[in-house]
């Protein structure tokens, strides 16, 4: 006995999501038919709102409804720093501090060949647009420390030699309150390799 | 270190099979294709999360079973340890990858590195010879191997690095199918170049610092069994191209194919033991550059620490070319006892060593060699056919278990150099 055609096509449907396998994408699907003709209309209206109104800013690629973004806009940010980050929810966690005051700029990935992403496939030309337009100081990489974060840096930091603009990458070591001794050796062994003098 | 107990389920041939052992030498005898090597193998897989018979996980699984479990008590610097490993056919038929659990001291382990330098073996095969006569992806398996037991964290860099080629392959394809290579394609390559010789300077210079260590000791024994007249030599073969200079930009048609002809550069030792990590980054980037045609064309990364290989020599002749069959034996020997001499210093106590049908195929001064090594209060575990082939020495104080069809019978004692059963004969 197979789901009649309609379930079976929504079960699907959830499945596509990433990390949804079969039974979650089940779980789901009965889900949404468990609910009322309204909240099955509310739900579809979201998502195609959000899929018209959400789009990227024209000018750091921050998922956003307003164009230029409300980070681009906003006149308190300092304009001569830009965070690159690999993707929105960088940008989110990097706000959450309220520590960085500065613009973004948002790659939409990391250089990947095996999912078929190359710097032509990432807004790099636009972060060079932008350095070459607007009077940037420093450039902070917040990518990361992944093979594919690590090229992606590799490959900025050849680009933006030339010219001749102060460059960062933060670090990365180990979790505040966290105890050394129970601490993952290679994440140990990232912070030794990082270390500052005091 | 020394194992108490293993415990089998679904396992190979075994189904249900609890082996409790005692320190010093235990001798497994059977008839052939019994179980015999199935327990050492376990024994390995407990302790490298890998077999070195099969590249296939699912064979470990018993024919017919769903899941199969390997559990090892054993203590280590004082204290009582385990580890476990199990490995289940996926329910879901779509994504046919095993699920592999590990288990240490009882707490989940995320990655097979949880395992290395937990339980430590050596082993002794009959396909240890392929150190001199297999290819050189054994050499590079044996030397990682050992940098792992000693060094868990190397098998980081190996896997980041092995991640690195598949990635840049993955791109040489691309550009290879794409026919013209801009500027941004270059350099996207360059980031990949750069990470290839990070990753790939850390493992040679591991690699190299381990064949440094080894060396001596290896040289030793071998020494020992030749009547101190063969000197051994281990070089490290770094598969670079020929230097620069050696190509005409006029020539660029030919050169894709005038690399394929380069005669691998062998550096001594020595040479690249002493350069800097960042130094031998920059010879493998310099190589790369000089390989970037041919490796589109080729649409594989050709240079670097996964086509690298070690050659053995004695008295500065070739070994796996020149030497005599008794000198490859003693060369191997030689070898895999420094191997375990190493791995004992560096766990300051003598790792569990595993003997799968080597001693019938020793002679009385290798059996010897091994026996003095074997001595120092060590655990021995032995397969064997027969009995009779060994120095009696072998059998003094030794268990033995009777291994038959998956099964393996209590011990039988050994009285005045035989068992007081009826084995031998
Ligand atoms: N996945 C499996 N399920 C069931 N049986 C298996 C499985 N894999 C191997 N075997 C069986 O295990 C046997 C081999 O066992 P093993 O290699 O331990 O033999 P052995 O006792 O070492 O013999 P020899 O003296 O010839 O080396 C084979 O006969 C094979 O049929
Ligand atoms: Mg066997
Ligand atoms: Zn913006």
């Amino acid at each position: 006995m197979q789901f009649t055609r309609p379930l079976a096509k929504l079960i699907e449907q959830f499945q596509k999501f990433p990390g949804v396998g079969p039974k979650s994408a089940q779980r789901m699907a009965f889900h949404m038919l468990s609910l009322s003709p309204e909240e099955v209309n509310i739900f579809a209206d979201t998502i195609l709102e959000a899929k018209e109104k959400v789009r990227h800013c024209s000018q750091c690629f921050n998922l956003s409804e307003l164009d230029p973004c409300e980070i681009c806009t906003n006149a308190k940010r300092d304009r001569k720093l830009i965070c690159v980050v690999a993707d929105t929810r960088d940008v989110i966690a990097l706000e959450r501090t309220g520590e960085y005051k500065g613009l973004y700029h948002v790659l939409t990935g990391l250089i990947s060949p095996l999912e078929g992403r190359g710097p032509e496939q990432l807004s790099v030309k636009e972060l060079l647009g932008r350095i070459g337009e607007e009077d940037v100081h420093e450039i902070i990489l917040a990518i990361n420390p992944t093979i594919e974060g690590d090229a992606t840096v590799l490959y900025l930091s050849h680009l933006l030699k030339p010219v001749g603009i102060t460059m960062t990458r933060i670090a990365f070591g180990l979790p505040v309150g966290s105890d050394l001794e129970y601490a993952d050796d290679v994440t140990l062994a990232r912070a030794l390799e990082g270390r500052r003098e005091i | 270190m020394h194992i108490h107990s293993i415990h089998l389920k679904n396992f190979r041939n075994y189904q249900e099979q609890v082996l409790e052992l005692q320190p010093g030498k235990t001798i497994l005898i059977g008839e052939n294709a019994q179980g015999k090597s199935n327990l050492l193998e376990a024994i390995e897989v407990a302790s490298l999360g890998k077999s070195s018979r099969t590249g296939n996980d699912q064979d470990l699984i018993a024919w017919q079973q769903a899941k199969m479990i390997i559990e090892v008590a054993y203590e280590k610097g004082g204290f009582a340890e385990t580890v476990g490993v199990s490995l289940a056919k996926p329910t879901a038929g779509k994504g046919a990858r095993l699920e592999r659990k590990i288990h240490v001291n009882g707490v989940a382990q995320n990655s097979v590195r949880g395992l290395l330098g937990r339980l430590v073996c050596v082993s002794f095969t009959t396909e240890d010879l392929n150190l001199l006569r297999g290819g050189p992806s054994y050499r590079r398996n044996w030397i990682d191997d050992i940098i792992c037991r000693i060094r868990p964290i190397y098998h980081e860099d190996l896997s980041a690095y092995q991640k690195v080629v598949t990635q840049r392959n993955k791109l040489l394809k691309t550009l290879f199918e794409k026919g013209k290579i801009t500027v941004t394609d270059q350099d996207e390559l360059l980031a990949w170049d750069k990470q290839l010789a990070r990753f790939g300077a850390k493992i040679i210079k591991e690699r190299l610092k381990l064949l440094q260590d080894i060396l001596p000791i290896a040289e030793g024994f071998q020494r020992h069994l030749s009547g101190q007249k063969e000197a051994l030599q281990a070089d490290y073969v770094f598969q670079a191209a020929k230097q620069a200079g050696a190509s005409d930009p006029d020539d660029a048609e030919d050169s894709a194919e005038s690399a394929q002809e380069d005669q691998p550069k062998s550096v001594s030792v020595s040479t690249l033991a002493k350069a800097e990590p960042a130094e031998v980054a920059s010879i493998l980037l310099t190589l790369l550059k000089q390989k970037r045609s041919a490796e589109i064309g080729r649409k594989q990364t050709l240079l670097g620490p996964h086509r690298d290989d070690i050659t053995f020599s004695l008295n500065n002749a070739q070994a796996s070319a020149f030497a005599s069959q008794g000198q490859q034996r003693s060369l191997v020997l030689s070898f895999k006892l420094a191997e375990l001499t190493l791995l004992s210093q560096a766990l300051d106590e003598p790792p569990v060593l595993l003997l799968d049908d080597v001693l019938a195929e020793l002679d009385l001064v290798r059996q010897g060699l091994l026996m003095s090594a074997v001595k120092q209060d060590l655990q021995t575990i032995i397969t064997t056919t027969h009995l009779s082939k060994f120095e009696p020495e072998w059998l003094a104080g030794a268990k033995v278990f009777q291994v038959n069809q998956g099964q393996i019978a209590n011990f039988v004692e050994m009285k005045d150099g035989a068992p007081a059963g009826s084995l031998r004969g």
